[in-house]
Formats: C-alpha cells, structure tokens, sequence
C-alpha cells in the first residue's frame, strides 16, 4: 500500500515536472525587434563552429539582386572562421564564398552601377573582383592610368552609387586618390577605363587630414609620415564623394580612421571621427566603429560630416549595405537595407548558429527612425 | 408571666425549634486525583478444566500488568471496585480467542479487548495483556476528587447526598482586545485590562485559541490544578516585512524578494528582479557569456490561505511584470513579455525565528511583440512550453516550479 502510494506521489511529481519550463526563457532572439518603420525583407541563418563572442560582420553589401541579397564578411576570434558567406534570399540561405586564394581587403566591398564586388591594390593598378571571386571573374584594370594627373605616392581608390536608383543624379563612379600633398578626385560614368574629368582638387589636402587625427598625431609613431586612403565613395544626390584616411602604428599595433568628405569643385575638406557604411540619398550613414554586440548605433551625416540624426539598431551586429529598389515598399522608392546579424548557441546542443536578417526602411524616412 | 419568664419560654422555644428547622452538613474534603479501583475475575471455559485453569493462571500477570504499567490499582473485593474486568477464552479453529471485558461499577460495559493466541500460556498471551492494561490505562484515567456533601435535614429527617466538584478560577492574561476561542466554540475577549476568568473544574487542561490582528495566533493548553491559575499569554508580533531570495528554473537564477504585509500573516504585495544576470549555471558555465540578458520586474500580491501559525502554510500569488533587454547600448522592453501577468501556489514551510522555505508553481501569460511580419514565435530562442493565444500576441507559458526562502522582519 505504501510501495503504490509512493509511486503515484512520484508518477504524479514527474508528470508535473515534465509539464513544466525548467529553464528561464533567456534573452536571445533571432530576430530582434527593430525601430518602428524598419520592415523584415528575409531572415535565413547557418551554422558554424567556434567560440561566438566575437563573431562580427567585417564588411557587407547588398549584391544587386532582386530581392535583395547580400555579401557578408564574417569576422571570428578563430581565423578558421573568418568567412565571406552569400546571403541568398531565394533560397533563404546562407553559404560560405570561397576566396580562391586572392587576397583582398573586405571593407573596400561595393556595390555600384549594378556590379558588386571590392577592389584589390596590385601596384598602381586597382583590381575590380567580382562577385564569384574566382579569376575568371577578375577583372585587372588599371583604372586609373591617363586621369588628368596620375596618383603618386598613394594609390587611389574607386567608388560609386547605383545610377539605377530614380532619385540618382549625375555620374555613378567617383575615383580618390592624391598627387603629393593633394588630394583629387575623379567622376566617371563607368567604373573602368580612363577618368575624367577631375572634379576637385584640394592642395595640400592630405595635410590637412593628417591635421585632423586625433591619438596618431605628430612624428612619434612608426609610419608617420603615411596616409592611407581606405575606402571611398560617392553621394547619391551627385553632390560629393567621401573616403577614409588611415594612420598606422605598425609598432604598437594601433590604427586611426579619418572620415574625409570632399564637396564637388571645391576646395575644402570637411573630416570627422565617424566610421561611414555607406550612403543612403543625400545622407552618409556611419555608425559607432565597432559593435558592442547588442546594438549598433548608426548616424546620419550630410556633405559637411555635421550629423543630423541617429538612431539605434539592435543585434549581435548591424551593417548597413545599401540602397534597392526593391523592396516591399515599391519599385520607384528608394529604400535602406541593413543586415542584422544574431550570433546565437542553439538551446540544448548548444551549437552555435548565425541568424542573418536583412531590414529595409524608406531612405526619405531614415531621419525618422 | 413576668417579663423575664417571657424571655426565657422564647429562648427555650427558639432552642428546641433549632434541630427541627435547620439542616447540619457533613462534609470531607480531599484533593488531587483519584485512581479507579479495579477487579480481575476469570471465566470458566465450559468442559474444559485444563483451560479454565491456564486462564485462571494469567491473572496474575495481568494483575502485573496493570499494577507496574497503568494508574489503575487492585481492588480485592467487588464492592471496592470501581471497575470489573473479566477474563475469558473460547477454543476457536485455530487456537483460543480471549476476550477482556470491563464493567463500570453502574454496570456500563466498557469496550472489550480480543485477541486470538494460539494457546492460554503465559508467552502466548502475554502481549495481549499489555494490549488490555494499556487499554484500561486509556479508557480509565483517574478521575478528580469529588467532595460528598450529607445534608440532613433535620425536619423531615431527610438524607440527600449530593456530588459536586470543587472549582477553581482560570484567568486568562493578554493583550486588552485579543480574542479567546474557547473549548466549546465560544468566544471571548480580554478585557481592558487584558484579564478574563472563568471558574473550571480542578485538575482538567483548558485548551484555547487566542487571536489579536497584527499578531501570531496561539493555541493552548491551561492546566488548571486544585488552585487558582492564570495563563499569561504574550502574543508575537507577526512580520510587516520578508525578504529573501528565490532559485529559478535549472538555470538557478537567484532573485532577490522583498514582501510587505498590508494584512500581516494573510495579505501581501511584493516585488522580485529576475534577469539572466543572475544565473549561477550561466555565470559557471564555460561557454561565453550572452550579450544580451534580461531584467523581469515582477511585482505581485498574494494571499495565504492558511492559519498563519500553521507549520505548512498555501498561498495564492498573483502578479504583473514587466521584462527588459539590457547589454551595451541596450536598455529597452523586451520582445517577449514586456508584459506578463503571473499566477502561482505557494507551499511554504515556517521554520520558525523568521525564517520560511517555500516552494511556489507558477504560470504565466505573456505579451508578445513581433517585429512586423515577423512569427511570434522566432522572438526568441527558443520560446518556452505553451501555447500561443490571441492570434501569437499571448502566449501562455506552462507551469515552472521554483524554491525560496524569506526572513521576516
């Protein structure tokens, strides 16, 4: 009688137990709820091995396709999982890219004119890669050759804006570089060949850059006397381009980015502290330089780097990756996609898995977020 | 007549009438309590000498028996005995059944006492004469001392013999307002000066319950002996506050409670944090530690359904919470129950000096914000057991089952 008491007092316990949530619901989202106005274009994710703390987007862009898709540049503490992964909405899929062993810097990553992919420096030639990364895709240009003055000292750079957007005005491709002291640049209808004409010049410009840094200042520093041009890109409204201006401590291992905006014929320079993603209409969207892996930060800066409007964006990491018209919100309005990284360990396995999620907001509505 | 032979015929006649109108009373007097008397005979076994004589041979030890472990004593003849207890035994299929019957002096049978051995010998049996004298121990305690009264009346030389039973005074001292539940289910309260008395028959026990609002109720035991008593009770404050911490889900989140008592002992609100903050498992664990965690604020107001000097005490809580992200640059509502509505039982165990364990089942419905077009149930990862209700806007969790501990103060 007790031997059947007791075992229906524990059949009954573990039916109850069994019944209930035995572990907190914890914090971690896939899909983490964005400001009002944002709208979830797709969400698709992979698995991955290694340790997920750090895992960070390096650099992403939308790929042209239609929806959007994305290239994304995955960043881990474990270099076996440094990757360049192709988000593809059809199949809702994430894949890993191989690079086919050519060496390229992600953040140079674009997406312009309709044709994707970043640029490799090979001498004073500027390598367009693109999307298939393998040789038969590369693309050896010497791009910028019989320009009006031919950089120097440092190689330049190429950027652009998608001239298939209506709200696009004048030419898609804007090349950086310098001459000595001077920083120019370059507009052009295509993003190979000759470049002409020169749309600005600012004598001496790249001593007023290396004015504006604010911890590698002076001449104590291993490579002092360097200004690397980074990264570049053009504005929308046709109105100026932009590039970042690095200095390097190869000593102590430390670097320094200058956000540099460069009005059309004009002779002026505007530079700031902020990390630029990308443009967005007449706006420049730069963000905090790196994720805290809760939230980014993105700020809306115009021509002369003031900024205007900033607003929050929550995951492990955000990317903003470009212009499309090819969202949910029509075919004639611009939109501003993000990509949403959730860096997450599956419940139980805990394997980890990176959600990706792509977010689009009118570009008109970005300074309402 | 003078005057004077007057005088002396009245008080003549006064002295003559004395004896014929007044009464005399007899009295004797005694105190404590007194033991019952009682007498053991056995019964022949019909045809069968040789049994009538084994059984005869128990008494003896039953005498044994009630003399070293009851408060009985022995009595040797029937008329000092207040109690008859006959012994005796019928052959049944499988060895004898004895049989232990006691008879009140009034003739009022009290309950017997069988049991079956397998033969009428002293190791046989010899349990179940222990089994009888513990019995008659049970069903005959001894009995306060009653005073016998003779009033003789000397008019119609009447004999009345008349039993009472001495009393004393029980007082009762207390908190002027507290409220007695008496022995019979009667109420009574203390007085301004925090006394009540009663008059009770000596040597009994007076059980009673004393309650005041804002303190620990008592039950209690009066031994009322052959002379006045007071029972002076001091009742204990019951907590206003309770603080303590609660372990959650497997995951073993401490969070710290705090409760106030509106009503002390019956009703109170409270307030809990919970966040992932607090997880031993996931502070210990090796694996890295999430980015983004959670604070529930919970507040919640419950209900004891119990007495609140019972041991084991129920309660019903009821709450509302609210639940939010945090990690770098992230402070805002979540998107899973930034707001909830919880309802739990609450088993608690009083240790007593303040100090309760408890165990409480808990249930909740929780607020679901999706992001547009986003399922509700991608929110988070993974969602816990239940059911989603209200087109995925509620979600209602299934039960989770946690332990704490309170001090009151």
């Amino acid at each position: 009688m007790k031997a059947r008491a007791l075992s229906l007092a524990a059949a009954s316990c573990g039916l109850v137990l069994a019944s209930c949530n035995l572990f907190m619901p914890v914090a971690q989202s896939p899909l983490p709820r964005q400001p009002d106005g944002m709208v979830l274009l797709s969400h698709s994710s992979i698995s991955m091995d290694g340790d997920l703390e750090n895992v960070r987007i390096k650099a992403a862009t939308l790929d042209g396709a239609s929806p959007p898709d994305a290239y994304i540049f995955i960043s881990a503490d474990d270099r076996y999982f440094d990757g360049f992964l192709h988000y593809s909405v059809p199949n809702s899929s994430v894949s890993w890219v191989s690079r086919n062993g050519i060496s390229f810097e992600e953040d140079t990553v674009f997406s312009e004119g309709g044709i994707q992919g970043f640029y490799a420096r090979e001498g004073e030639n500027l390598k367009n890669i693109t999307d298939n990364i393998g040789s038969a895709n590369e693309v050896n240009s010497q791009l910028v050759s019989d320009a009006t003055v031919t950089p120097s000292n440092f190689p330049a750079i190429a950027a652009g804006w998608d001239d298939t957007l209506p709200t696009a005005t004048g030419t898609a491709w804007a090349f950086v570089g310098s001459n000595g002291g001077d920083i120019l640049t370059w507009i052009h209808s295509g993003p190979i060949g000759n470049v002409t004409p020169l749309a600005s010049s600012v004598t001496n410009g790249l001593d007023v850059v290396g004015d504006s840094f604010q911890v590698l200042t002076g001449t104590d520093f291993w490579n002092s006397g360097r200004v690397d041009i980074r990264k570049a890109g053009r504005s929308a409204d046709g109105l100026y381009s932009w590039f970042v201006a690095e200095r390097h401590d190869d000593v102590r291992g430390i670097h320094e980015n200058r956000l540099v905006s460069v009005p059309d014929s004009a002779s002026v320079l505007h530079t700031s502290d902020h990390t630029p993603q990308g443009t967005a209409g007449s706006w420049l969207v730069a963000s905090d330089e790196d994720s805290n892996g809760a939230s980014r930060q993105f700020i809306l800066l115009d021509a002369a780097l003031t900024e205007r409007h900033a607003f929050k964006l929550y995951g492990t990491d955000v990317r903003y990756l470009g212009e499309t018209v090819n969202t949910p919100f029509g075919p004639t309005v611009p939109a501003s996609v993000f990509v949403v990284l959730s860096a997450l360990r599956r419940p139980g396995s805990g394997d980890p898995v990176l959600h990706f999620s792509l977010w689009a907001c009118p570009t008109a509505e970005l300074d309402q977020l | 007549m003078t005057r004077a032979r007057w005088m002396l015929a009245a008080l003549a006649a006064v002295a003559l009438a004395a004896p014929v109108l007044g009464q005399t009373r007899e009295q004797a007097e005694a105190e404590g309590l007194a033991p019952r008397r009682v007498r053991i005979v056995t019964a022949a076994v019909p045809g069968n000498a040789k049994a009538t004589a084994l059984l005869a041979a128990l008494e003896p030890f039953l005498r044994i028996e009630l003399e070293n472990g009851t408060r009985l004593v022995m009595a040797l003849g029937s008329d000092d005995a207040d109690l008859t207890l006959t012994l005796s035994a019928v052959q049944a299929r499988s060895g004898w059944t004895l049989s232990a019957q006691p008879v009140l002096k009034d003739g009022t049978a009290g309950a017997p006492k069988t049991a079956t051995v397998a033969d009428i010998t002293v190791d046989r049996a010899l349990a179940f004469l222990k089994q009888v004298a513990k019995a008659l121990d049970t069903a005959y305690p001894p009995v306060a001392v009653t005073v016998t009264e003779v009033v003789k009346d000397v008019v119609v030389e009447n004999t009345e013999t008349l039993t009472i039973t001495k009393g004393v005074t029980l007082v009762i001292e207390g908190p002027p307002g507290a409220t007695l539940t008496l022995p019979d289910g009667a109420v009574a309260i203390l007085d301004d000066q925090g006394r009540w008395e009663s008059e009770q028959p000596q040597n009994t026990s007076f059980a009673y319950r004393v309650t005041l609002p804002g303190h620990m109720p008592q039950d209690r035991v009066a031994f009322v002996g052959t002379k006045d008593t007071v029972d002076r009770v001091a009742m204990e404050l019951l907590d206003n506050w309770r603080f303590g911490l609660d372990l959650r889900y497997a995951d073993l989140v401490v969070v710290p409670a705090a409760e106030w008592y509106a009503v002390p002992g019956t009703v109170f609100v409270g307030l809990a944090l919970e966040s992932s903050f607090l997880s031993f498992v996931q502070f210990f664990r090796d694996e890295e530690n999430p980015l983004v965690h959670y604070l529930d604020i919970q507040a919640s107001g419950g209900l004891w359904l119990s007495r609140a000097d019972a041991r084991f005490r129920s309660a019903f809580v009821l709450g509302l919470g609210t639940r939010l992200d945090l990690g770098a640059g992230l402070f805002r509502f979540s998107d899973y129950a930034p707001a909830s509505l919880r309802a739990g039982l609450r088993l608690s165990w009083e240790l007593g000096s303040g100090f309760s364990v408890f165990a409480q089942l808990d249930a909740r419905l929780a607020l679901i914000l999706p992001p547009p077009g986003v399922d509700p149930g991608l929110v988070l990862d993974p969602l816990p057991m239940g059911i989603f209700m209200l087109d995925g806007a509620v979600f209602g969790e299934a039960p989770t089952i946690f332990v704490g501990g309170r001090y009151g103060l």
